[in-house]
């Protein structure tokens, strides 16, 4: 009776073998659809990350920097591009554009040009690209309001404007403005949709298309190599050699740096401390300069005092401030010389030939911490026993410059200009607020000083102008003029030069000279160094990167506006490394 | 017991309302506005920028009273509609908190459900054993008081940078296609592995403490030395001895669990997981509201109903609760 009893009950490690190879059974069975991994090849696959942070929005281009990284520039084209190195405008799917008048531009669109759906780009597809301007939600919708009308007939597209043009602003729209197809945004074509609405499937005349597949907002975007992109059957092209670009997003600087040095990560472009001693360190990492700067400059990083407020609404006292902070230190002690110090105009090195150097000669300002103290003494402000300065109405200086909390590198510097500006008798304590408090202090101007780099490189010192000038001031600055500098003269001179075509140089040179020597007249914001367009690229399966040292010139960055200037040249030169 | 879950839904339902209202108020009393991070970042002219400030202001209703907000909150809420992120307009609540929860209870789930057990076996085991408790003792201290951040951190140092035995973020490797292979299942549980480890060990920590004190204690009783005296078995006195030491350890699995969900978010962020931990740590950069309080609401539901499930356990593993419900009459 036992033994039966015992051998109709398996034992616990028979019955747990049995329940074991059922459940692989079923397994097996309920999913035989299970086949083998299907990887992006890495040999034909080119990683970048360093642009996209957090959850990947989606896919409207109309919508500046909340879309996927390469969106445009692999996907939706731009008219020109534009080259800030060589300072040359390249046709792209236009073939030629110009004055044909003083208030009309002619382009002319390139033949041969195919959407990825197959369908042949036309002047008419120009148009209501162009045309988009007219709602409100569009970042070019202040400029096509002075535009009378646009016409396409035949392969060329003419815009009449309403007076004078801002020949700056259209120029540098024109390689900026992406080309979407219009069947894509049929019933989308309105202004809230238009800021907000997102394709799930774009279509565009570039390189490459979405891997809709391979999608993940979480984590990549992945871009598949198309067949018979334009650039290339027009001979302006090599054909891109990477079938696949995946742009990874990024959580950290840590991961990043661990991607990079372990070769996931092929372009990076994040800010990463130490990578001039990384260069060095065997990693197979190229910069751009092989020396310091190691980087190009893509912004200038200034100091920007709140003008509305004493002292420094006082010009004295800015020029003080300036005098007293040792630029050379924060880029060899902070930045380990990766970046390069601003000069006193703060245009950026590619906009070198509008710097007019006699001015700066006179009018440029330079680390001295005794003729700080001599231009406030002279001022009226008065040195106390605590060898610091107080205010001429007796009242005393106790200023904080915030950076928000995070940006190590801005941390440190401003701990530098600190103790700087306190040497010279200006009391000044840094201040690390979290980023959303830094920035609504900037915005609604109620900072001391903070740091600010919000100009990017442009064809234009325009840009950098307009930055520094517009007005008028709102309750609320989002983009321009977080000084609160009010200069109308200054400001009549930027919408002047807005106002003054691209081809008249001796014109813009003319204003520019004068807004350069009123700017370091006035300090309204005091230029301290170029931020640099972070770059460090691995060389263990793509080569041939962008170098000084090599012709290929083009800037090395997947950041948003930069493919339509020369970064689609770093997807199209590079070669496998054939490892 | 009617009336004894009854009496617990609603305090549950209190702590419902309370919690979601503070859920809803926080991020509201950061500094910074969401509508101009936004509108900074497209970087646009002046007009343009006021524009679409003012559209999106309207679009997330952050131009009424903020009475009225709360209350609009509230109605939404009820209807299932947790808003749209600020952060990724247009893209429903809903979605992101539903790509990102996958993730986080992969890791929640079995980090909590595992550590629990083995940690209680592991305590027990080590009770009255000079060996083993001379070495679970001091370990599981240490553990128990380690940050899970610290931990991951460190894991993700030494095991993932300097040996590269595991790979040190994302959820699965980007070079894999997605789709149900073998490989990619491998991927996942991969990825999975280094922040479901510093949840565990952490975890396991304080319940292998937790119990081996629990077990001292409950065979050093008079009922544990009275059923030695009658000589019964070591196993027999050791699983009375174990039932009655589970009890508290229960309770403080209801309590544990905020801890450990805190952990999880933290973890995440450390390993690059995109869980909802890495999602509110963007939704906070970016003062996105609606996500925030749309991933706290979650969390917020997911420990009430944890706590309801043990409560209902706790009736079932203690026999007393149930004594003292029959007695009241219910």
């Amino acid at each position: 009776m036992i033994s039966t009893a015992k051998a109709a009950r398996p034992s616990g490690r028979a019955r747990r073998v049995a329940l074991m190879g059922v459940a692989a059974l079923a397994l097996a069975a309920g999913v035989p659809s299970l086949a083998n991994a299907a990887s992006y090849p890495r040999n034909e696959t080119l990683y970048t990350g360093g642009t996209q942070w957090g959850n990947i929005a989606g896919f409207n281009p109309m919508v500046g920097g909340a879309h996927a990284t390469g969106l445009i520039g692999l996907v939706n084209e731009t008219l020109f591009r534009y080259d800030p190195l060589k300072d040359t405008y390249l046709p792209w799917l236009a073939e030629k554009g110009e004055w044909t008048a003083d208030n009309v531009y002619t382009l002319t669109i390139r033949k041969g040009v195919k959407w990825s759906d197959g369908s042949a780009f036309t002047a008419a597809d120009v148009k209501w690209n162009l045309d988009l301007g007219q709602y409100d939600t569009i970042p070019f919708h202040n400029l096509y309001t002075g535009i009378k009308s646009v016409e396409a007939s035949g392969n060329t597209v003419t815009v009449t404007f309403d007076g004078t043009p801002k020949y700056q602003e259209w120029q540098n729209q024109i390689w900026n403005i992406p080309m979407s197809k219009p069947s894509v945004w049929k019933g989308h074509e309105n202004a809230k949709d238009l800021a907000s609405w997102s394709p799930d499937n774009p279509i565009g005349t570039g390189p490459y298309v979405l891997d809709k597949a391979g999608y993940d907002p979480t984590t990549r975007v992945v871009y598949k190599k198309r067949d018979n992109w334009w650039a290339v059957d027009a001979g302006l092209q090599p054909s891109p050699a990477p079938k696949y670009i995946i742009d990874l997003v990024n959580s950290s600087n840590n991961t990043a740096l661990g991607l990079v040095l372990t070769g996931q990560e092929d372009l990076n472009n994040n800010y990463l401390p130490g990578v001039s001693k990384l260069i060095a360190g065997g990693y197979g990492l190229q910069t751009y300069y092989p020396q310091p700067p190691y980087m190009l400059a893509a912004n200038t990083a200034w100091l920007v005092p709140n003008t509305t407020k004493a002292p420094m609404n006082d010009v004295n006292f800015r020029k003080a401030l300036a005098a007293s902070i040792n630029v050379d230190q924060i880029v060899s002690v902070d930045y380990g010389d990766m970046v390069a110090k601003a000069n006193s105009t703060g245009l950026l090195p590619i906009w070198d030939k509008w710097v007019d150097k006699d001015a700066v000669a006179k009018y440029g300002f330079k680390y001295d911490p005794a003729a700080a103290k001599k231009i406030l003494t002279d001022a009226g402000y008065k040195l106390g026993a605590d060898g610091m300065f107080t205010q001429p109405d007796g009242s005393p200086i106790n200023l904080k410059v915030a950076v928000p909390n995070g940006w190590s590198d801005w941390m440190q510097a401003i701990q530098m200009i600190s103790a700087d500006a306190k040497a010279a008798g200006i009391n000044i304590t840094p201040d690390y607020p979290d980023y959303n408090a830094w920035q609504q202090a900037r915005n609604s101007g109620t900072f001391d000083l903070v740091i600010d780099n919000s100009a990017q490189m442009s064809d234009t010192p325009f840009t950098y102008y307009q930055y520094m000038y517009t007005l008028p001031i709102l309750q609320n600055q989002t983009n321009f003029n977080f000084q609160r500098f009010e200069d109308k003269d200054a400001w009549d001179l930027v919408q002047k030069l807005d106002s003054t075509k691209k081809d008249d140089t001796a014109g813009m040179q003319a204003i520019l000279t004068q807004l350069e020597t009123k700017s370091m007249q006035d300090l309204p914001e005091i230029p301290l160094w170029y931020n640099g367009v972070w770059s460090q690229a691995g060389t263990t399966t793509w080569t041939n990167w962008p170098s000084s040292t090599t012709a290929d010139n083009y800037i090395p960055a997947m950041w948003n506006g930069y493919l339509q200037m020369t970064g689609i040249d770093v997807i199209t030169h590079v070669k496998p490394a054939g490892k | 017991m009617l009336r004894y879950f009854s009496r617990k839904l609603i305090t549950y339902l209190l702590t419902f309302v309370v919690a979601v209202t503070i859920d809803w108020a926080i991020p509201r009393f950061m500094p910074g506005n969401p509508v101009d991070s936004l509108v900074s970042r497209i970087a646009m002219q002046p007009e343009a920028a006021q524009a679409l400030t003012s559209f999106y202001m309207k679009a997330f209703a952050l131009d009424q009273p903020i009475w009225q907000q709360y209350l609009n909150f509230w109605g939404a809420l009820l209807q299932g509609d947790l808003g749209r992120s600020i952060m990724l307009f247009p893209t429903p609540v809903t979605v992101l908190i539903g790509r990102a929860i996958p993730y986080t209870l992969s890791l929640l789930l079995p980090a909590i459900l595992l550590s629990y057990w083995a940690g209680n076996r592991t305590g027990a085991l080590a009770a009255r054993r000079k060996l083993l408790d001379n070495t679970v003792l001091p370990i599981g201290y240490v553990l128990t008081a380690t940050p899970y951040m610290w931990l991951g951190i460190l894991l993700a140092w030494l095991l993932a940078s300097t040996l590269r035995w595991f790979p040190m973020a994302f959820g699965y490797d980007p070079s894999l296609q997605m789709e149900w292979s073998w490989t990619f299942i491998g991927s996942l549980a991969f990825h999975w592995f280094l922040p479901f480890a510093s949840l565990f060990i952490v975890a396991f920590g304080g319940w292998a403490i937790g119990m081996r004190n629990m077990i001292i204690y409950e065979l050093e009783s008079d009922y544990a030395h009275y059923l030695e005296a009658l000589g019964a078995p070591t196993r027999l006195v050791r699983r009375y001895a174990y039932g009655n030491a589970r009890l508290p350890q229960i309770t403080g699995l209801a309590l544990q669990l905020g801890a450990v969900v805190g952990g999880a978010l933290v973890t995440e962020i450390v390993f690059s997981y995109p869980g909802l931990g890495w999602l509110v740590l963007g939704a906070i950069q970016n003062l996105d509201y609606f996500l925030i309080q749309g991933i706290f609401l979650f969390i917020i539901v997911g420990i009430l109903l944890a706590n309801l499930v043990v409560d209902i356990v706790y009736v079932f593993v203690d026999p007393r609760t149930r004594l003292s419900m029959q007695g009241s009459g219910a």
